[in-house]
This record gives C-alpha cells, sequence and structure tokens, in this order.
C-alpha cells in the first residue's frame, strides 16, 4: 500500500516477522533489486510482506538504504578506509547476530551497496590471517564439538524414528478399530432380526 | 571488528560475495581449515595462471602465480618429521607460517590445486642430488605438464623419477651431461612423451652424453631437442633417411639438434634428395619451446618426402661456433 503523497516521496508499508508494519520511502527501497524485480512494475496493494526478517533488521537495513539514498550510484566496493564516518557508526554500533541478520536481510533485498560493505568487512576480519588466526575468528567448531553435535542428530533420528514407529502402529490398530463396530453392527442386525423372526413365527 | 565471527553460519548465498572480496590467499588458507570451507572456498572461482613446483633443500616449494598475477611460495618441508605441522608462506617479501591441520603433503597440493581450479601443474624441477621422499608425493599429481631435471640430479634418482613420474607428465626436459646407464636412459626415449630436452652444460667434452642411430630411432617424442648431445652427423643423415623410408618414429613433428661441432652438409644431406625451397617460402610448423607448444613460422630451408607422401623441411644454421640443424615435419 502506498501513502498517498507527492510522487517524489511515496512511502511503502513494509511487514516484518512479527506482523509489524513500517513506512519506507520508495527512493530507499528502491536499492532493493528484490524489491524492484517483485513489486516496482506491478505495484504493491497492502503492506510488503518481508516477513523472514524481523523488525529490528529491517528498520536497520533501511536505515541504510535511507541514508544513502542521496550518495552517488553504486560502483563496485569501497573500501573500509573510504567510508564515512556515518557508514562507519552505523557498522559499529551494531552487535554481531544484528550484523549477521543485516548481511542475510540486504542479501535476500539484493542491495548491492549494503552486501558489500557488510561482506567487506568479514573479508577484511579474515585478511591477513594464519590458519590458526582464521579458525578464531571463524569460530570453526573443534572435534569435540563436532562429536557432540553428531551425538545429538544421532539422537534426534533415533526420536524420529521412534515417533514413525509408533505413528505406524498407531495407524494399524484405528484401522482394526474402524474394522470392529461395522462387524459389531452387523452382529447385532442380525441378532435382532434373528430374534424378531422367532417371536414372530412363535406368535 | 576482530571479534569471533562465525562465518560458516552464514547462508551459502550471503558466503558468495564475502569469498569475492577475499583476497586469494586468504582463501586458500580459509580453504585448508576444513572439508566445508574447501567446499565454500570453490566458490569464490579463484583461477591461478600457473602452479610450479621445486623440490630443493628437502622441501617442495610451490610457485603459485595467481589470476590476478600475485605470486605466492608456499614450503612445504618434507624432512624431519616434526615440522610436518606448518606450511611457510611466502607472500610480499614476508614469510608467515600457516598451521597445517592434519593434511599429509600430497592432500595440501592437492587441495589447493582443487581450490584455485588448477588442473595441472605447470614445471617439476628437481634441483638436489636426490628427492626420493619427493617421489611418492608428486606421483599422486593429476598431471604435470613438464619435468625439469637440473644436473644436480644424480643418475639413480633420474632413473627412479622416471619409473614413479613418467605416467603423469608429457614432457621432459633432462640438464645430465652423461648417463653411465644408457640402456635406462633408452627407456626414457622409448616414453610415448610430446616432448623430450636433453641439454649438456660441456658440449665440448669429449666423454659426454652421446646418442647413436639406435636412440633416435628408438625415440618416441614428437618433439626432440638435443642441445650439445654427442651425434654423428653421419647418423644424422641415416635417421633422415629412416624417416623417408618411414621406419622412424612416425610420430615426430619437431627434432632440434644444436651442436659446436662443425656439421658438413654434405654428408648430412647425401641421399636425401632435398629441394632447397626459395627464401620466400614460408611455412608454420608446431613445436614446443620454452614450456609450450606454439606455431613457428620457417622461411625457406630444404624440403624432403617420405615414402608416404609426407613432407618435411630441414633447415641447416651456421652460426659463429654453433650449428643449428631441424627438422619440420609438415602434419
Amino acid at each position: 500500500m502506498t501513502s498517498p503523497a507527492s510522487s517524489s516521496e511515496v512511502k511503502y508499508l513494509i511487514e516484518s516477522s512479527e506482523g509489524n508494519t513500517f513506512d519506507v520511502s520508495g527512493a530507499a527501497l528502491r536499492q532493493s533489486n528484490t524489491f524492484n524485480a517483485m513489486f516496482l512494475n506491478i505495484g504493491a496493494d497492502g503492506p510488503i510482506p518481508f516477513t523472514d526478517y524481523n523488525e529490528a533488521t529491517l528498520k536497520k537495513v533501511f536505515e541504510y538504504c535511507e541514508h544513502s539514498v542521496n550518495e552517488e550510484n553504486y560502483s563496485g566496493p569501497k573500501h573500509q578506509d573510504d567510508l564515512s564516518k556515518w557508514d562507519l557508526n552505523f557498522f559499529n554500533e551494531m552487535d554481531q547476530k544484528m550484523f549477521i541478520d543485516v548481511i542475510n536481510a540486504s542479501n535476500f533485498l539484493d542491495i548491492e551497496r549494503l552486501t558489500s560493505y557488510c561482506c567487506e568487512r568479514i573479508a577484511r576480519m579474515l585478511r591477513g590471517k594464519n590458519t590458526q588466526e582464521m579458525i578464531k575468528v571463524i569460530t570453526l567448531p573443534t572435534a569435540e564439538e563436532l562429536e557432540a553435535k553428531q551425538k545429538v542428530e544421532e539422537k534426534k533420528a533415533a526420536a524420529a524414528k521412534k515417533v514413525a514407529e509408533k505413528a505406524a502402529e498407531t495407524a494399524e490398530k484405528t484401522e482394526t478399530l474402524e474394522e470392529l463396530p461395522v462387524q459389531q453392527l452387523v452382529q447385532t442386525t442380525r441378532n435382532k432380526l434373528t430374534r424378531k423372526y422367532l417371536s414372530f413365527s412363535n406368535e | 571488528m576482530t571479534t569471533p565471527f562465525p562465518l560458516l553460519r552464514l547462508p551459502r548465498l550471503a558466503l558468495i560475495p564475502v569469498f569475492q572480496q577475499m583476497e586469494s590467499i586468504d582463501v586458500i588458507a580459509f580453504s585448508l581449515l576444513s572439508n566445508r570451507a574447501r567446499f565454500m572456498s570453490k566458490t569464490h572461482g579463484l583461477t591461478v595462471t600457473s602452479i610450479d613446483i621445486m623440490t630443493v633443500n628437502h622441501s617442495l616449494v610451490l610457485d603459485i602465480v595467481l589470476g590476478d598475477d600475485k605470486k605466492l611460495q608456499l614450503f612445504l618441508r618434507l624432512i624431519p618429521e616434526n615440522v610436518l605441522d606448518f606450511i611457510g608462506v611466502l607472500v610480499n617479501n614476508k614469510i608467515v607460517k600457516w598451521r597445517n591441520l592434519g593434511f599429509s603433503r600430497a592432500e595440501c597440493i592437492q587441495r589447493i590445486m582443487d581450490v584455485t581450479n588448477c588442473a595441472s601443474i605447470q614445471e617439476l624441477k628437481f634441483c638436489e642430488t636426490e628427492s626420493f621422499h619427493a617421489l611418492p608425493i608428486l606421483a599422486t599429481l593429476p598431471n604435470i605438464e613438464q619435468i625439469l631435471i637440473t644436473q644436480d640430479c644424480n643418475e639413480g634418482f633420474v632413473h627412479k623419477m622416471f619409473e614413479i613420474l613418467s605416467k603423469v607428465t608429457s614432457n621432459i626436459d633432462v640438464f645430465q651431461n652423461r648417463m653411465e646407464n644408457l640402456e635406462q636412459f633408452q627407456k626414457v626415449l622409448m616414453l610415448n612423451m610430446n616432448s623430450i630436452t636433453i641439454k649438456l652444460m660441456t658440449p665440448r667434452d669429449p666423454t659426454r652424453l652421446r646418442l647413436s642411430l639406435d636412440d633416435l630411432l628408438i625415440c618416441n617424442a614428437v618433439h626432440l631437442d638435443l642441445f650439445g648431445v654427442m651425434i654423428s652427423v653421419k647418423d644424422l643423415n641415416r635417421f633422415f633417411m629412416s624417416w623417408m623410408r618411414n621406419k622412424s618414429n612416425p610420430r615426430l613433428e619437431h627434432l632440434k639438434f644444436i651442436t659446436v661441432e662443425e656439421v658438413s652438409t654434405d654428408v648430412l644431406l647425401k641421399g636425401l634428395n632435398v629441394i632447397e625451397m626459395p627464401r620466400t617460402t614460408t611455412r608454420t610448423f608446431r613445436v614446443y619451446e620454452n614450456s609450450r607448444c606454439r606455431e613457428k613460422v620457417v622461411t625457406g630451408g630444404m624440403d624432403v618426402m617420405r615414402l608416404d607422401g609426407t613432407q618435411a623441411t630441414l633447415e641447416v644454421r651456421a652460426m659463429t661456433r654453433i650449428t643449428f640443424v631441424e627438422f619440420y615435419v609438415r602434419m
């Protein structure tokens, strides 16, 4: 749904995973290639659902888009050292979870500039590192952790198997239960009819 | 941000741009961390111009020229065993150590080849008297374009090397002054190689490596380059006669013979019925020079014809103290 305004200040409603909606300017939203491909031509009737991402993440992503509306067109990745103070603050105030969510959302929305800066930031973490340092940075699971994970997965698989077996058993029982009343009904009817016939013949 | 970052928890699609932003050297280091890391690194589409390997000082030195022309050297120590845990890396004139995470040397080379999408080693160079411990590792490589054996390698090692590696290579460049066991060497000449180059450091030494007509006849290479090897001009003439009668190596496309001794053209051309071509005549032939197959334009020369109609051009160029005899077969 577009808010009634002048054509240059068209606002779109965005719906987050919590079901909350908020306004984003058309100019900011047009930085998303996904949006351009999906909605720009056909138009959005009602809030645009980006329900895979929470409100905080989407607001952060579109905060960046709103800020970079007036910047020149994106022309390839920029070095971190060339980022403005605002850009640096924007990245620094994010915690790790938010940073990952922003990368995911930005990648889905195909916002080239933001995705590129986020990825450059990660690439920078690994730049010039040797293998030991890289392991520390990317928090690669140790052998013990992998073993524990495998055990958990095995347990899960075993539990799933049990559930499936139980379900199969229950289905079998249900089948027999469903058959029983019919047989009983036939038998009862037959008995009643026999009794009726006998009483009739006695009369 | 220098705090830990769970990179592998990012979805695959989000990882692609991350790898695109990473330096090639970082991608190679990252690929050595785990199997998953290797598969992810492959999405980077890293390419290399060439990977050369050199055996020197009980080490394998990998010379990697990356697609962006950056150079990288990896040192894999072979002995003693206790240094297997580290890989030395020379990049931008700075040596760093990468911890080896349980790979054998062969696995390490193969992983680097895999992640850099490199199908074959461009050149393998043996610089030591003997590098026997390197041979089993190198035998696991899928393909080696060219093997270069320097004069420092002893004959026993050279024969062993051919025994193990002849199946994975197609071009051999040998720098040997003499071969005590010529029978073993004849086995090398008989291999189905694309090119065999034999160079001598002492081209005036009367005891230097000498090849006979039989050696030339059994040779099965497409390109044969002989620098300073002792062959009599008469034997060379008989070899060309055998070629004309279709009784020599049918695969031969180019023979290059360089000698510091005088070559008598009368003896060389006797009975060949050569037709001297004018200098304006140009022909293009396939040659193997400087580790690459390329086309060479030859002007003039003398044409000879085989019984089956195949034509060849013979070129004799006498320069100061050196004579070139080149034989090009038109395919």
